[in-house]
């Protein structure tokens, strides 16, 4: 998927979350770092039109967000940071099912599939628990199926190993690693970047750096003292 | 964008409400009976989240009474207990709901929020609702249906008044409180 | 949650839940419409023959009716001492009559059952009607999902304040946690849109318009 971002900035309660942001994205495995307050989530989900941009437009494949958020939303996904608010049913099987009956999907059909998709993914023993008794771990490998369900082309993650402990954060790891869609990760796991194809850089709103993960972590890291 | 959030926060609160009921009744030490915290979460619905979608709260909980779901104090539910002598008092929620956002809605989104006029406002909008209004559905289809007339219906309700009282209190301190942190915007 | 639905094979327990929700409802109107004993009574009869065929178990039953009952049998006699035998008998035999069929119902119906039933009512309604069908189930499963996750925060506020010595007033209680509810609201509104809200619903199948 090709994401471009044309002239865009952000504002909110007077301030500006993100300026000046102008280039495009193809590479398959992207990473965007920085400090908090840094612009990371902000920019995390101008991609699904969760935010739209003040000024410039978003555009994913040729789709700008502020005109078409539905058709965006249909293929890029996302994986929250806060665990349990974004597992919606109960149980985890219906959870899964929910992005396809959310297309008009039957339920029956919704449930096949998402069975299906969760012995795919080696999850099958996590279907028929209920959403809260999940670990931490389990939560994101759950909401991580619920997104892939519809499967979209471009994957978000927001902060995804940020609330898991070491062994979580590997398995997580392997599981972007292994993931077909193309991946955006907003991240301050710099290990998790390691692998990837590009980088970016936030500091204070703006695009400090762009480039491959060794360089941008070593800045990244100079910046913090 | 919002829009999702002001409709995910009913059942958020209907959850609230059903919580609030499983939860043991707290001893105040200056009252015979223990409060239940149910209603507070009615009065807190209908003050946090406005006029319609309080009383969307309070019909989701309603609602899953109906479903046969042990939400209300104790464990019960199913449709026994709409058919029994205090389903008004459990239907009642819902206009109750209605009526506490009615009123507190415009004392929040006035300018002086916190002042003590705003919270007496606040106080009389969870007494009116979530006393007054509870009480006239209990007490209408206690008396009629139950038979023994409007009159000793109310008398036999006033030993609860008391509880509801200070529950009415808690509930307008609280939405006060939450409206300096979190603003509670007319809409929502 | 465990529902007070109990499960089955008896005949009530086959019957859809549409037309038991409109017998429940034609049954509350029907009996406020006579007064004559025999009419009633018969009535009665009949309710808990009804709820006897769904074949309860006693525990059930007690956990469901306990407080019910009772509140009905001070109502039968606040009734025979204030107002009239009469009437005592009047509200006694509708009461018990609707009680007991309201708690067939329950007894024989499954929760799902029931909201299809009730999404059902909405499908005439055309596309809102059907939205808002869907909305439901997903606002009784919003429920549901949050209601262990309330608690669990109740829990944990009284832990925090018992550790930092304060006594847990419900005030305490409450505020942070309806504060902590709201930002939870922006958050899932926030994943239920990126998943795809509202949803897309295809027009049922319908036969060649007139």
């Amino acid at each position: 998927m090709r994401i471009e971002f044309r002239g865009v900035a952000v504002s909110a309660e007077g301030r500006w979350l993100l300026q000046g942001l102008d280039l495009a994205l193809e590479e398959r495995r992207i990473g965007v770092i920085g400090a908090n307050g840094s612009g990371k989530t902000t920019l995390a989900r101008l991609l699904n039109g969760l935010v739209l941009p003040s000024e410039g437009s978003v555009l994913l494949d040729g789709l700008d967000t502020r005109e078409a958020a539905r058709a965006v939303r249909r293929r890029v996904g996302m994986v929250f940071q806060f665990p349990e608010a974004q597992i919606i049913h109960p149980i985890v099987v219906e959870d899964v099912a929910l992005g396809l009956q959310l297309r008009g999907l039957p339920l029956a059909e919704a449930m096949a599939a998402a069975r299906a998709l969760l012995e795919g993914l080696g999850l099958a023993a996590l279907a028929e628990r209920t959403s809260h008794s999940l670990s931490g771990g389990e939560r994101q490998l759950a909401a991580l199926a619920a997104v892939l369900i519809t499967e979209p082309s471009l994957i978000v993650f927001d902060e995804p190993t940020t609330q898991l402990d070491l062994a979580n954060r590997n398995r997580l790891r392997d599981r972007i690693a292994g993931l077909e869609a193309q991946a955006l990760v907003v991240t301050h796991d710099l290990e998790l970047l390691a692998d990837f194809d590009r980088v970016l850089l936030l500091e204070g709103g703006r695009l400090a750096y762009d480039g491959p993960p060794g360089e941008a972590v070593g800045r990244y890291r100079a910046a913090c003292g | 964008m919002s829009s999702t959030r002001d409709l995910v926060a009913v059942p958020l609160f209907a959850a609230l409400i059903v919580a609030l009921g499983l939860m043991p009744p707290i001893p105040l030490g200056f009252l015979p009976v223990p409060i239940t915290l149910q209603t507070l979460g009615v009065m807190l619905a209908g003050a946090m989240l406005g006029p319609w979608r309080g009383a969307a709260a309070a019909l989701l909980v309603v609602l899953l009474v109906m479903l046969g779901l042990p939400v209300l104090s104790g464990g019960r539910g199913g449709m026994g207990v709409l058919a029994g002598p205090t389903a008004g008092f459990l239907l009642g929620w819902i206009p109750g709901a209605f009526v506490v956002g009615l009123i507190a809605r415009p004392i929040l989104a006035g300018g002086n929020a916190q002042s003590l006029r705003s919270l007496l406002g606040l106080i009389v909008a969870c007494v009116v609702g979530g006393i007054g209004v509870i009480y006239a559905c209990g007490i209408l289809w206690l008396g009629l249906a139950g038979g023994i007339g409007l009159g000793r219906a109310a008398v036999g309700s006033l030993a609860f008044l008391p509880g509801d009282l200070i529950k009415a209190a808690i509930a307008a301190f609280a939405t006060r409180a939450v409206h300096r942190v979190y603003r509670l915007t007319p809409a929502s | 949650m465990l529902s007070l639905y109990s499960p089955g094979g008896t005949p009530l327990h086959r019957l859809p839940a549409g037309p038991k929700l409109a017998g429940l409802l034609a049954l509350g109107i029907l009996l406020f419409l006579t007064r004559e004993p025999l009419a009633l009574g018969a009535a009665a009869l009949a309710a808990l023959a009804l709820l006897l065929s769904t074949r309860p178990t006693l525990q059930a039953l007690a956990r469901q009716l306990a407080v019910t009952l009772l509140l009905l049998a001070f109502l039968v006699a606040a009734n025979a001492w204030l107002v009239s035998a009469e009437e005592a008998r009047v509200v006694g035999l509708r009461l018990l009559t609707l009680i007991a069929a309201a708690t067939a119902v329950t007894q024989t119906t499954r929760p799902s059952a029931l909201v299809a039933a009730i999404q059902a009512a909405f499908a005439p309604f055309g596309p809102r009607g059907r939205r808002l069908a869907f909305g439901l189930g997903l606002g009784v499963a919003l429920v549901l999902r949050f209601v262990p996750e309330v608690l669990y925060r109740i829990v944990e506020q009284r832990q925090a304040l018992a550790a930092r010595g304060l006594r847990v007033s419900p005030l305490r209680l409450v505020v942070p946690l309806t504060v902590r509810l709201l930002r939870s609201a922006d958050e899932v509104g926030a994943a239920l849109d990126a998943r795809g809200w509202p949803p897309d619903l295809p027009e049922p199948k319908r036969g060649p318009r007139p």
